[in-house]
C-alpha cells in the first residue's frame, strides 16, 4: 500500500530514535524509582557524552576514544549524584529537584563556554554510519542496529535486576527506602550503581543518537532528555520495560508526525502543508498530559496509596 | 490596639520607601544617558523589574502554595505576545507580518491615543498589559483543570509540557495571521516610546508595573487567602480537613500567579522591544526558579532581591569574566564568552547546596530589619550596663 | 430522645483484598462522648477517614444531622456479593435482616426512602473532606498535623477561613475588615479558653507536645463544628497529661456544647469520659455499650484488654 510505503522511512527512523530515547529513559526511570527524583541533568549528561567524543577523537583513535568517553561519562554521572543529590537526601523533594535543575543549568553553561557557542560535529564512526539498503530505501547502519542493541541491553539489564544481588537490592530500595537501609543494604552503593548503569546506557545512546544527528550543541540534550522522561512516565515510572515501550512509541509517533505532511500529501489526503512538523516536539507533551490525566501510573505502572 | 498602630506605621514606612525608590528611578532615567558608564544600571533595573515580577509570581505558586509548577515561561510568552499583538501600530502591521495577512489589526495605544491624546496612549498601554495578564490566566485556568490534582513531580513535568506546547503553537505557521508564526513581533509600543516630551520614562514604566503588581501580590499573600495557601503548602491534608477547598484554592493561586506571569511577559516585550517565542524556553523558567531559590522560597522581598542580584550579576558585574579582564586580573584565555555564566551557575549550585534557605529564608525584609534593630538595641543595652558599673 | 447527630450504616471499606472496615454501624447522639476503641490496625482511623470523606466507602452510608452525606453502592470486590438473587439490593445500602416477601419488602423500601432520598438510585455521594467540615464535622489527626511555619494564632485563624464570606478580591484589598476583626477576636477568645493565649505568637512547632495536641483541638473547634472527631488525642501522653486531657474534653462538651466521637487506646481516658463505647477488631464491630458493659465483655477482653485487669489491685 502506498501509505505504508511513504510512511515506512519515518517509521523506521522512528524505531531507531525510539531506541536511543529508550537508552536515556532507562536512566530516568531507574533513578526515579529509587530516589523519587526527576534527574533533570540526565539529558545534559547525554549531551556531554556527545561533546566528549567530539574532543577525544582529536587526541586519540576511535577504538580508544569510545571506551574512554563511556568511562568519563559514567564518572560524571557518579560525581553528580555524590555532589549534588546525596547531600540533599533528607531535604524536601523540591530542593533536590532544584539541585538537579541547577546541575543542568551548570552543565549547559559549561558546554557553551567550552565550545564557544559553535556547533560541533560528531565524528563519523565507521561501520555503524555506513549506508545500507533496507526495504528498498537508503538508511545508515546505525538505524538498523539501534533497536537490536537497545533490546539486547534492556534484556541484560532486566536479567541483572531480577537475578543478581545488586538487582534485588535495587528492587528493595525502590519499594521502601528506609526499610531497605534497616535490612543492611548499603544504600550509597545501590544508588551509585543505579546512576552508573543509567549513565552507561545514556553514553551508548549518545553514540547511536549523534551518529544519526551529528550536530552537537549545549542544548542537544534538553529535548531528548525531556522526551525520554516523558517516555518513562508514559510507560510507568520505575518500570524499565515500560520506559522502553514508551520510548519506542514516542520515537515512532514523533517521526511519523514530522513526515505527516509529506505522507498525507503523497497520498492525496491533503493538498497543502498543514505544518505538522512544528508539533512533533509538542506531541510528546500532549501524550504526557493525556497519560497523566487518564492513567497517571503509566501503562505498566503500579498504584500507590497514601496513608492519612 | 497597640498592634494595629504598629502595623499602620509599618505599612506607612513601606509605602514611603517605595515612593522614594520610584522617585529615584525617575531621576536616574533623566540623568543617565547611554554614553554614561552607569548605563547598565538602567538595563538592570528594566530587566530586573521583569524578572522580579516573574520571580514573585512564581514564588506565589511554588513557594507559598507549594505547587511545583515549571510552566512559567509559557504564561510569560502568552503575555508577551498578547501585549505585542495589540500594540503594533496600523502603519507597521503589514511590515511586521510580512508573510501573513495579519488578522488582528487593532492597536489599543494607537486607537486610544488618537482619541484622547497622551493620556489615551497610556490607557492603551495599561489595557494591553491587563489583557496580557488576562489571556495568560485564561490559559492557566484551562490547563489547571486537569493538571492541578497531580502530585508535585508530575505537576512539574505536566506544566513544563504545556509550556512547550504553547511555545510550539505560537510558532505554528497556520496561526501566522495572529502570531506571525516563527517570525518575531516588533515595532509595538516599547520603553523607548515612553516619554513625555524630553522627559524619559523608559525605566520608570517597567519598574512601576512591577512595583504595583508585586504590591497586589503582597496584599493577597497577607490576606486570609494567603494564609490558606500557606496551609495548603504546609499540610494539605490538614488544610482540607479544616474546610479549605483544595481544588478551588490551588486554582486561584495558579490563575493569579499566571496573570502576573503574563504581565511580566508583557513587560519583557516592552523592555526587549521584540517578542519571540524561542526566547521563552524552559531555560527561562529554570532561571526564574533559581532566582526564587536564591532569594528564599516563601519570601517576596527575597524574590525581588534575588532576581535583582541575578540580573545585576549575570548581565553587569560579571561582564568582565566574558571580556578578558575581571577585578584587575587579565586572562583573556579563560575570561572569554560564556565564562560569567559558568561562574554564575557555580554560585547558584553553592547556594542550592549550602544555603538552601536562600538569602531571606522565609522572612520578609521588614522582619529582617526588625531583627537587626533588636540586636542593635541589645548591644546598646549591654554596653550601657558595662559603662554604668 | 436526644437528636441523632451521626449515623454510620453498613459502612465497609476495602482496599483491594484487605477489608479494613467490615459492615460498621455506629450512632452518636447530641451531647454524647462516644469512643471507638480496638487493637492497633482494627480499622478505627479508616472509619474516621470514611466518615470525614477522605475515603469513599466500598459500601454503606453516613448520615449527619439527619441528612445522608456519604453513600456508595457496593464497589470493587463487593460487587460480586450482589449478583444473582441479591441483584436488586445493589443500590440499597443494606439488605433487611431476613429476606422479605412482597408487601413487607415494599414497606421496607418505603421506609428506606423516607430516611434517604437517594435510596435505590445510582446516586453516589462522595464529598471531599472540606465539604464535610463545612457541614459541621471537624477532626484531629493521630500524628499531629499542625501547619509548621505558622504561629499558634494563625493555625487557629486559618481554620476560620472556610467561614469567610469575602472573595479573593475583597480579601486582598482588605475590604473585609469587619469580618477579619471579628474572626481574630474569636480566635483570641478561643485561645484564652483553651489556655494557649500566652503562646499565641509562638511557632506552632515550638510548643510542647501536650500543648500542640490542645492547639490541634482548638483549631478543629475554630471551624465551628457540631461534631468533633478526635483521633487518639492522648497518644504519647503521660497519666497526668491524660487526666488533664480528659477534663479538657469534658469541658469542650459542656462549655462549647459539642458532640464528640473519639478514637483512643488509653483505657483510663476512655472509661473515664465516654458515655458509650464501640469496639472494633479486624474491622468488625465486636461489642458496644456503656463502659461497664464493655469492661466485662469477654470478647473484648479477649481481643484487646488481654488478661484480667492488673489495675484492680
Amino acid at each position: 500500500m502506498d501509505v505504508l510505503k511513504t510512511a515506512l522511512p519515518y517509521v523506521i527512523s522512528g524505531i531507531s530514535v525510539g531506541g536511543q530515547y529508550a537508552l536515556i529513559a532507562i536512566g530516568y526511570t531507574m533513578v526515579y524509582g529509587i530516589l523519587r527524583l526527576i534527574n533533570f541533568a540526565h539529558g545534559d549528561v547525554f549531551m556531554v557524552a556527545g561533546l566528549m567524543m567530539v574532543y577525544l577523537v582529536t587526541w586519540m583513535p576511535l577504538y580508544l576514544a569510545i571506551p574512554l568517553m563511556i568511562a568519563l561519562t559514567v564518572l560524571l554521572g557518579f560525581l553528580i549524584e555524590r555532589v549534588a543529590y546525596k547531600p540533599l537526601r533528607t531535604a524536601p523533594r523540591m530542593s533536590v529537584m532544584i539541585s538537579a535543575i541547577g546541575v543542568s543549568y551548570f552543565i549547559q553553561n559549561m558546554a557553551l563556554y567550552v565550545t564557544g557557542g559553535l556547533n560541533k560535529n560528531y565524528p563519523a564512526i565507521p561501520w555503524i554510519s555506513d549506508p545500507v539498503r533496507l526495504f528498498g530505501m537508503e538508511t545508515s547502519r546505525v538505524t538498523v542496529i539501534t533497536p537490536f542493541l537497545t533490546i539486547a541491553l534492556v534484556i541484560a539489564l532486566v536479567l541483572l535486576i531480577n537475578h543478581t544481588k545488586i538487582g534485588m537490592a535495587m528492587r528493595a530500595v525502590s519499594v521502601d527506602f528506609e526499610t531497605a537501609q534497616l535490612m543492611g543494604i548499603k544504600i550509597n552503593s545501590v544508588i551509585s550503581a543505579t546512576f552508573i548503569i543509567g549513565t552507561f546506557l545514556a553514553a551508548i545512546g549518545s553514540v547511536l543518537f549523534f551518529t544519526n544527528f551529528p550536530g552537537v550543541v549545549p542544548t542537544s540534550g534538553a529535548m531528548p532528555g525531556l522526551k525520554a522522561f516523558v517516555a518513562a512516565v508514559f510507560g510507568g515510572i520505575g518500570s524499565v520495560p515500560g520506559a522502553v515501550v514508551g520510548a519506542f512509541i514516542i520515537g515512532i509517533c514523533e517521526s511519523v508526525i514530522k513526515g505527516l505532511d509529506t505522507i498525507l500529501m503523497a497520498n492525496g489526503a491533503i493538498t497543502e502543508q498543514v505544518g505538522f512538523a512544528t508539533f512533533s516536539d509538542a506531541f510528546t507533551f500532549v501524550l504526557l498530559i493525556v497519560i497523566l490525566v487518564f492513567k497517571p501510573t503509566g501503562l505498566f505502572g503500579e498504584k500507590t496509596t497514601d496513608k492519612v | 490596639m497597640l498592634e494595629k498602630k504598629k502595623d499602620v506605621r509599618k505599612t506607612f514606612i513601606s509605602l514611603v520607601a517605595v515612593a522614594l525608590f520610584l522617585a529615584l528611578v525617575l531621576v536616574l532615567d533623566q540623568v543617565i544617558k547611554p554614553s554614561n558608564k552607569m548605563y547598565m544600571l538602567l538595563t538592570v533595573l528594566q530587566k530586573g523589574s521583569v524578572y522580579a515580577l516573574a520571580a514573585v509570581s512564581m514564588n506565589l505558586l511554588n513557594g507559598f502554595t507549594g505547587l511545583f509548577s515549571l510552566g512559567h515561561a509559557g504564561f510569560m510568552v502568552i503575555g508577551a505576545y498578547t501585549y505585542a499583538i495589540f500594540s503594533i501600530p496600523a502603519a507597521s502591521r503589514d511590515t511586521v507580518y510580512q508573510y501573513y495577512d495579519a488578522a488582528i489589526r487593532i492597536s489599543f495605544p494607537e486607537v486610544l491615543g488618537n482619541a484622547l491624546g497622551g493620556f489615551g496612549t497610556v490607557l492603551g498601554v495599561i489595557l494591553c498589559v491587563l489583557l496580557a495578564g488576562l489571556v495568560a490566566s485564561l490559559f492557566a485556568y484551562l490547563i489547571g483543570l486537569p493538571v492541578l490534582r497531580l502530585k508535585s513531580d508530575y505537576l512539574a513535568i505536566a506544566t513544563l509540557g504545556f509550556a512547550e506546547i504553547i511555545r510550539s503553537i505560537l510558532q505554528w505557521g497556520k496561526l501566522g495571521p495572529v502570531t506571525n508564526g516563527s517570525n518575531m513581533l516588533k515595532s509595538f509600543t516599547r520603553i523607548s516610546n515612553f516619554k513625555i516630551g524630553a522627559f524619559s520614562l523608559s525605566t520608570f514604566v517597567p519598574v512601576l508595573i512591577a512595583v504595583v503588581s508585586i504590591g497586589l501580590i503582597v496584599m493577597l499573600v497577607n490576606s486570609t487567602y494567603g494564609r490558606a495557601f500557606k496551609a495548603i503548602r504546609d499540610d494539605e491534608v490538614a488544610a482540607e480537613a479544616m474546610g479549605i477547598d483544595l481544588a478551588k484554592h490551588k486554582m486561584i493561586s495558579f490563575v493569579v500567579s499566571s496573570f502576573f506571569a503574563g504581565v511580566s511577559g508583557a513587560t519583557m516585550a516592552m523592555v526587549l522591544s521584540i517578542a519571540q517565542a524561542n526566547n521563552y524556553k524552559v531555560a527561562m523558567t529554570y532561571e526564574i526558579l533559581l532566582m526564587v531559590v536564591l532569594g528564599g522560597i516563601g519570601s517576596i522581598s527575597g524574590s525581588v532581591i534575588g532576581s535583582l542580584l541575578f540580573v545585576a550579576t549575570s548581565e553587569w558585574w560579571l561582564r568582565g569574566l566574558d571580556s578578558g579582564k575581571f577585578l584587575g586580573i587579565e586572562a583573556p584565555g579563560v575570561f572569554r564568552n560564556g565564562f560569567r555564566l559558568v561562574v554564575f551557575s557555580i554560585v547558584i549550585m553553592v547556594v542550592v547546596l549550602f544555603f538552601r534557605k536562600g538569602i531571606m529564608g522565609d522572612r520578609e525584609l521588614p522582619q529582617v530589619i526588625d531583627g537587626w534593630r533588636k540586636k542593635l538595641r541589645a548591644k546598646k543595652a549591654a554596653k550601657q550596663e558595662v559603662t554604668s558599673e | 430522645m436526644s437528636k441523632n447527630i451521626l449515623s454510620v450504616e453498613n459502612v465497609t471499606m476495602q482496599f483491594g483484598g484487605v477489608v479494613a472496615v467490615d459492615d460498621l454501624e455506629l450512632t452518636v447522639n447530641e451531647g454524647e462522648i462516644v469512643a471507638l476503641i480496638g487493637p492497633n490496625g482494627a480499622g478505627k482511623t479508616t472509619a474516621f477517614n470514611v466518615i470525614t470523606g477522605v475515603y469513599a466507602p466500598t459500601n454503606g452510608r453516613v448520615c449527619f444531622n439527619g441528612t445522608c452525606i456519604v453513600r456508595n453502592h457496593p464497589a470493587g470486590k463487593m460487587k460480586k456479593l450482589y449478583k444473582g438473587s441479591r441483584a436488586d439490593m445493589y443500590t440499597a445500602q443494606f439488605a433487611p435482616e431476613e429476606p422479605l416477601e412482597d408487601e413487607a419488602l415494599k414497606a421496607w423500601r418505603e421506609g428506606q426512602r423516607a430516611l434517604d432520598p437517594y435510596a435505590f438510585t445510582n446516586r453516589v455521594l462522595s464529598p471531599t473532606p472540606d465539604k464535610i467540615t463545612a457541614l459541621g464535622m471537624a477532626r484531629t489527626f493521630q500524628n499531629i498535623r499542625l501547619w509548621k511555619t505558622q504561629t499558634v494564632f494563625d493555625n487557629v485563624l486559618i481554620a476560620k477561613h472556610l467561614r469567610r464570606t469575602s472573595n479573593m478580591f475583597s480579601a486582598a484589598f482588605h475590604a473585609n475588615g469587619k469580618e477579619e476583626a471579628r474572626q481574630r477576636a474569636e480566635v483570641l477568645e478561643l485561645l484564652r479558653v483553651v489556655g494557649l493565649e500566652d503562646v499565641k505568637d509562638e511557632l506552632a512547632t515550638s510548643l510542647p507536645y501536650g500543648k500542640q495536641r490542645r492547639l490541634e483541638i482548638a483549631r478543629a473547634l475554630a471551624t465551628d463544628p457540631t461534631l468533633l472527631l478526635l483521633d487518639e488525642p492522648a497518644a504519647g501522653m503521660n497519666p497526668q497529661e491524660t487526666l488533664e486531657l480528659a477534663s479538657f474534653i469534658r469541658e469542650i462538651r459542656d462549655h462549647f456544647q459539642k458532640t464528640i466521637l473519639l478514637i483512643e487506646h488509653h483505657m483510663d481516658l476512655v472509661m473515664g469520659i465516654a458515655d458509650r463505647i464501640y469496639v472494633l477488631d479486624f474491622g468488625k464491630l465486636i461489642a458496644q455499650g456503656t463502659p461497664e458493659e464493655i469492661q466485662n465483655n469477654a470478647r473484648v477482653i479477649d481481643a484487646y484488654l488481654g488478661v484480667a485487669d492488673d489495675a484492680e489491685d
